[in-house]
């Protein structure tokens, strides 16, 4: 990859993924045959380094989960290769990925999904000390003491069941869980987006905190674009499987290249009453199936020339260091 | 404007839960009207009782837990004194709701398709096949890429805002009277949102559709709603038309809630937020459930519970503060 000017300088690089892809197969009928394939992720390529944080944003549906449940090997990749601290995890044994998995958490998309519904919040955040032998019984329950203070839920919520809270309260759970073994890397996806702007404010700085502390390392996977011009270093922006633009967040906020980010950029609501101009998109969105050629965003692109509906842009250095998928900066 | 019946009418809810043994209101008397063609948003902080109050409009509080006390009035017809049956017919039918968490409202073992299906089956008349042609109009309204595959697909073959979106195609199915929407972007890009935002709109337009948006997104409630509902610890704290309510809230705590915006903070800065926890409902205190976290606290805020003043030309608050500065008490 390309140099990535400051957050590269002098450190090491925590997490490299390249040409990433997931394939499903579509199958119908009797006999299940397959009649083709979704192309959910489709060659992906990033770096992140320790202490930094890597933003992705994206419609949705363009593959961010499923990056996400890639890297932390919930999904089998269907080609690519992912290095963690050095480690090829593709190639992994069960056994050795376990003690990586410890070292790297996700806050789920959905957290009501993702806690177990009989179990208490003691419970939950009590398991993952327990699977490695973490602590005494009353230091297990100081931590999750210690946890529901860092997330701001009551202690005295600690004896309930996940279906006894709210919305925003059960995503602090999520994110609790994930700050229990003090990982190396957390993959958030949405971490905050069903909290209300003050608790949200509350989660980031303390995700924040915890990385100067920690020197944590985030992938961070929201689609509000506040939230990810606040906390990042760099982003990337996904469209339809595939990064279109990676570049340093201020750069890619003020001056964004791919027609994809502008448009995104422009779409956010304001809480002023004046309405701005908007870049409508045009079009339907193009299915992961049957994704458009060349640039799989010609279909509604507003600059879109010859060169677009048949060649696939590469993804590369523009003069400011930003790195974008697209022929007008070829 | 012209004084009509509301669609929807709160009067003083009140709505209990029992936990570890002991039972507490999560919601302590609300009020509150929605008029036809009206997009009502409600805000606050997580936990304050945003979503109890619509599965209570709703009738799906689940036991231990109820609702204890006041009147939730549909077109005047009180909703809580209803039979399952009459109740049956208004809810899902001329009340619609997008649930907050998507994966807790759609069922896992059935299609996509199969679902929608059976929301029109019960709410139109509408044939097999017409069914089928319209539920893929509906997922291609709410902006799904090839509907006609997605059909077949079952909930967890979708991304989150895929999922999202087939609750808000649900929903939508059969026309209703009044959408009752739980954070129904949260799980959108923004293009997408824009794009729900403005099909919302359009319905509304088209049959009149009033709405009650819960969303801490207060972008999208400054661009879709007409009036704002500020909840604060199970009860509200300030009401009023959106703008009075963004551009001059009144009350300490729709003040400390704006200026947490992440763009009223600057770069890597830390960014401001209101100090403090909301508190549980069994630790309420006697006097303003703000005052442990409110920068202007006095004497008597501990003391008494504020009542809703007139704190704008057509806004109240819940705050002494207001009252002091000239305003009479309204509740
Ligand atoms: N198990 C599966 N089988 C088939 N297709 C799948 C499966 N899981 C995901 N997909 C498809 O892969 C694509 C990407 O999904 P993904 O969940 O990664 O999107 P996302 O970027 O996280 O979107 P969102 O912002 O809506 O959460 C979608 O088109 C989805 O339908
Ligand atoms: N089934 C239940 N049993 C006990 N307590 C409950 C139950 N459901 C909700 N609560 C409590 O009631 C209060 C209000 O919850 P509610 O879900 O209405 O919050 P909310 O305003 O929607 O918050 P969010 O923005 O996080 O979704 C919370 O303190 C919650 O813990
Ligand atoms: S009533 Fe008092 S404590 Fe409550 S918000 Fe107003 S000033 Fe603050
Ligand atoms: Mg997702
Ligand atoms: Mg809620």
């Amino acid at each position: 990859m390309p140099n990535q000017s400051k957050a590269a300088a002098g450190t090491e690089t925590l997490l490299e993924v390249s040409g990433l892809k997931k394939h499903y197969p579509i199958k119908k009928g009797v006999f299940s045959s397959t009649v083709g394939t979704v192309k959910a992720v489709d060659g992906v390529s990033f770096s992140i380094q320790r202490g930094e944080t890597l933003g992705i944003v994206g419609e949705s549906g363009c593959g961010k989960s499923t990056t996400a449940r890639l890297v932390i090997r919930l999904l089998q990749e269907t080609e690519g290769s992912i290095r963690f601290g050095g480690k090829e995890l593709t190639s992994l044994a069960p056994s050795e990925l376990r003690a990586v998995r410890r070292d790297m958490q996700m806050i789920f998309q959905d957290p009501y999904a993702s806690l177990h519904p009989r179990w208490t919040i003691e419970r939950t955040l009590i398991e993952p000390m327990l699977v490695y032998g973490i602590g005494s019984r009353g230091e297990q329950r100081d931590r999750v003491l210690e946890l529901l203070d860092n997330v701001g839920l009551n202690r005295s919520y600690a004896k309930r069941y996940p279906h006894e809270f709210s919305g925003g309260q059960r995503q602090r759970i999520g994110i609790a869980r994930a700050l229990v073994l003090q990982p190396q890397l957390i993959i958030a996806d949405e971490p905050v987006s069903a909290l209300d702007i003050s608790i949200q404010a509350q989660v980031i700085n303390l995700l924040q905190d915890l990385q100067e502390q920690y020197k944590l390392t985030y992938m961070f996977i929201s689609h509000d674009l506040s939230v990810v011009r606040h906390i990042s270093d760099r982003v990337a922006v996904m469209y339809l499987g595939r990064i279109v633009e990676l570049a340093e967040k201020e750069k890619l906020f003020e001056t964004p290249l791919h027609p994809y980010t502008q448009a995104l950029m422009s779409a956010v609501p304001e809480v002023a009453g004046d309405k701005k101009e908007r870049i409508i998109l045009r079009g339907d969105v193009p299915s992961p199936a049957k994704p458009p050629s060349g640039c799989t965003f010609h279909t509604r692109c507003a600059s879109c020339m010859d060169v677009c509906k048949t060649d696939i842009p590469p993804l590369k250095e523009v003069g400011s260091g930003q790195l974008v998928a697209c022929h007008l900066y070829a | 404007m012209e004084r009509q019946q509301p669609v929807l009418e709160v009067r003083d809810l009140r709505t209990t839960f029992r936990s570890q043994g002991q039972s507490f209101h999560a919601i302590d008397g609300i009020t509150f009207s929605i008029r036809q063609g009206e997009t009502i948003g409600v805000v606050g902080e997580s936990g304050c009782g945003k979503s109890v109050t619509s599965l209570s409009i709703m009738g799906l509080i689940k036991s231990p837990g109820q609702v204890s006390g006041g009147q939730i009035l549909f077109k005047g017809k009180d909703l809580i004194s209803l039979g399952k049956k009459e109740l049956r017919e208004i809810r899902g039918n001329r009340i619609s709701m997008i649930f907050q968490e998507p994966m807790t409202s759609l069922n896992p073992v059935y299609t996509v398709g199969n679902q929608i299906s059976e929301a029109l089956k019960i709410h139109t008349k509408l044939g097999r096949s017409a069914r089928k042609a319209r539920t893929i109009e509906l997922l291609q309204m709410v902006g799904i890429p090839r509907a006609e595959e997605i059909i077949t697909d079952y909930p967890h073959q979708l991304s989150g805002g895929m999922r999202q979106r087939v609750m808000i195609a649900m929903a939508m199915a059969c026309d209703p009277e009044l959408l009752i929407a739980d954070e129904p972007t949260t799980a959108l890009d923004v293009t997408i949102q824009a794009q729900i935002l403005e099909l919302m709109k359009e319905l509304q337009l088209k049959h009149n559709m009033s709405m009650m948006l819960i969303t801490h997104d207060l972008g999208v409630v400054s661009e879709v709603c007409d009036h704002v509902i500020v909840m604060y610890a199970g009860m509200i704290v300030e009401k009023g038309p959106v703008r009075e309510i963004l551009d001059r809230p009144q009350h300490p705590y729709t003040q400390g809630l704006l200026a947490s915006l992440p763009k009223n903070a600057k770069g890597n800065h830390r960014l401001n937020y209101i100090p403090g926890q909301v508190p549980p409902p069994l630790q309420w205190p006697a006097g303003c459930r703000f005052a442990d976290r409110c920068p202007h606290v006095m004497d008597r805020c501990r003391r008494e519970k504020p009542g809703l003043f007139a704190a704008g030309p057509a806004s109240e608050a819940a705050c002494w503060l207001v009252s002091e500065g000239g305003g009479e008490q309204h509740a």
